[in-house]
């Protein structure tokens, strides 16, 4: 038999991988009468058993097998959501700091740039006295209503208006705007301890009126003539508009320069609003 | 925001599953497979590295390990193929062999030393001491003979891990265990475990 037929044949048959019997009589027979044969046999059998049974078998150290299982085990539903949380809050201590002062700076952002927080107070409570232009500019479109005042001069002219306030003393520039859908009606110069003061008023086609009661701001500090109360000058001031409705009359105080301006009529208060609150 | 969350809990699920069968398949072969890395490596650490990375890439690949197949072959390719990267790595120069001096010091014990002597003075060698001489195999004979004789795996899957013939496996098989008889025997020469006429 050819060696390399002989050695392959006698590992299988040391490895019991031999299937086919005519192979497993030959070998068999082999070393029955081989003595050199039996001596390779006895050698290779041994070497099988001293690897088998004398080999030290060594445990994964519980370190390593505990490394693994960590490394591969996923984590169940509350470690994630427990490690998602505590991740957001301590595992990148960096990443937190800068969260952080983000949300610090949004927060600053949102209050500074937040748009002015408009408090319309009821100042028409406010105003009292003979003296007072909010006072005096209802009571006066009231009398205009009843006829009880009536302008002195009656013009749709803004220029006739203008010559006719500056005639008749007034100090101050007055402002005429001028208006698609009123018209000017008249003026009026009132008289307040020595100081004169303009008045006109517009009409439309249905005949609503729109009244205008106007004074430098003046007349309200130094040459203190007139009076509103300080919250609604300061108010006015800071260039707000105050409007007031009440028994289909709406009242509206701006300022347009140096000029307080009182508006007082019986259209809508939402076109008074959108109207008069600004002058120009 | 919560599409993720969603997201996350699905693959979870998923990966849990995985586990749990992984768990159920592989584990139980991961002391054959430490002790297989240490034969190899003859490192603790080496081997506990290369356990883990066997352990991590077939993970990985597990949903794509077809189940029934033969998991603890399976495992030791995944390693083979793991160890060949790092070998390649540490690019280690292959051990000479002198074959034809090994056959010579062979027939020279087979004509002084009867088989049963022989037998006592090997089992009086320490078990530590048969590890080193194991480990000092040359990888090719040592592979064979710890998936063989250890490991117990059949012929077909030697030849599938070591990648030839299984008439190939036969003949390293016989050539590895004459070679580790002739370096026992030099072993216990060496430390008296033989008596000399």
């Amino acid at each position: 038999m050819e060696q390399d037929k002989l050695e392959k044949l006698l590992t299988a048959y040391v490895d019991e991988e031999i299937s086919d019997p005519s192979q497993l009589n030959e070998i068999k027979n082999l070393i029955d009468k081989d003595q050199n044969v039996k001596y390779d046999y006895e050698v290779h059998h041994l070497m099988k058993l001293v690897v088998k049974q004398r080999l030290k078998i060594h445990p994964v150290p519980s370190k390593v097998l505990k490394r693994i299982i960590r490394k591969i085990k996923p984590v169940s539903k509350t470690e994630y959501f427990k490690g998602f949380i505590q991740g957001i809050f301590s595992a990148k201590p960096l990443m937190v700091f800068g969260t952080t002062i983000i949300i610090i700076l949004a927060m600053i952002l949102i209050i500074f740039n937040r748009p002015p927080q408009i408090i319309v107070e009821d100042f028409s409570a406010e105003q009292k006295g003979s003296d007072n232009m909010f006072v005096q500019a209802r009571i006066n479109f009231q009398n205009i209503l009843k006829g009880n005042l009536i302008p002195q001069i009656v013009s749709d002219n803004p220029e006739e208006i203008k010559s006719f306030f500056l005639k008749e003393g007034v100090k101050y520039q007055i402002i005429l705007p001028e208006y698609d859908k009123w018209k000017l009606l008249g003026a009026i110069v009132s008289v307040d301890r020595g100081e004169k003061f303009a008045h006109h008023v517009y009409t439309d086609n249905e005949g609503k009126l729109i009244y205008f009661f106007q004074a430098d701001e003046n007349y309200f500090e130094k040459n203190k003539i007139l009076n509103l109360s300080e919250g609604l000058l300061e108010y006015l001031e800071k260039g707000n508009c105050y409007d007031t409705y009440e028994s289909g009359i709406g009242t509206l105080m701006t300022k347009t320069g140096k000029n307080i301006i009182a508006v007082v009529s019986n259209i809508s208060s939402y076109e008074l609003k959108d109207q008069f609150c600004k002058i120009n | 925001m919560f599409y993720p969350i969603i997201l996350a809990v699905d693959v979870l699920e998923e990966q849990s599953k995985l586990y749990s069968s992984f768990e159920k398949e592989a584990l139980p072969h991961m002391d054959a497979l430490y002790n297989f890395a240490l034969r190899m490596t003859g490192n603790r650490d080496e081997a506990s590295g290369l356990l883990q990375e066997t352990y991590l890439r077939s993970f990985r690949f597990y949903d794509k390990f077809e189940t029934r197949t033969n998991c603890k072959a399976w495992l030791f390719r995944v390693m083979r193929n793991a160890y060949i990267n790092i070998s390649r790595k540490k690019s280690k120069e292959p051990q000479k062999l002198d074959f034809d001096e090994i056959e010579k010091f062979y027939k020279k014990i087979k004509s002084s030393t009867d088989s049963s002597q022989m037998e006592k003075e090997i089992f009086k060698i320490l078990d530590d001491e048969l590890s080193e001489v194991v480990s000092s195999l040359p990888e090719d004979f040592r592979i064979v003979i710890v998936l063989c004789d250890i490991e117990n795996f059949s012929y077909e899957e030697i030849a599938d891990f070591v990648d030839c013939p299984v008439g190939t496996v036969k003949l390293r098989l016989f050539r590895a265990r004459k070679m580790l008889f002739t370096k026992l025997h030099k072993y216990s020469d060496k430390l008296g475990y033989i008596k000399k006429d």
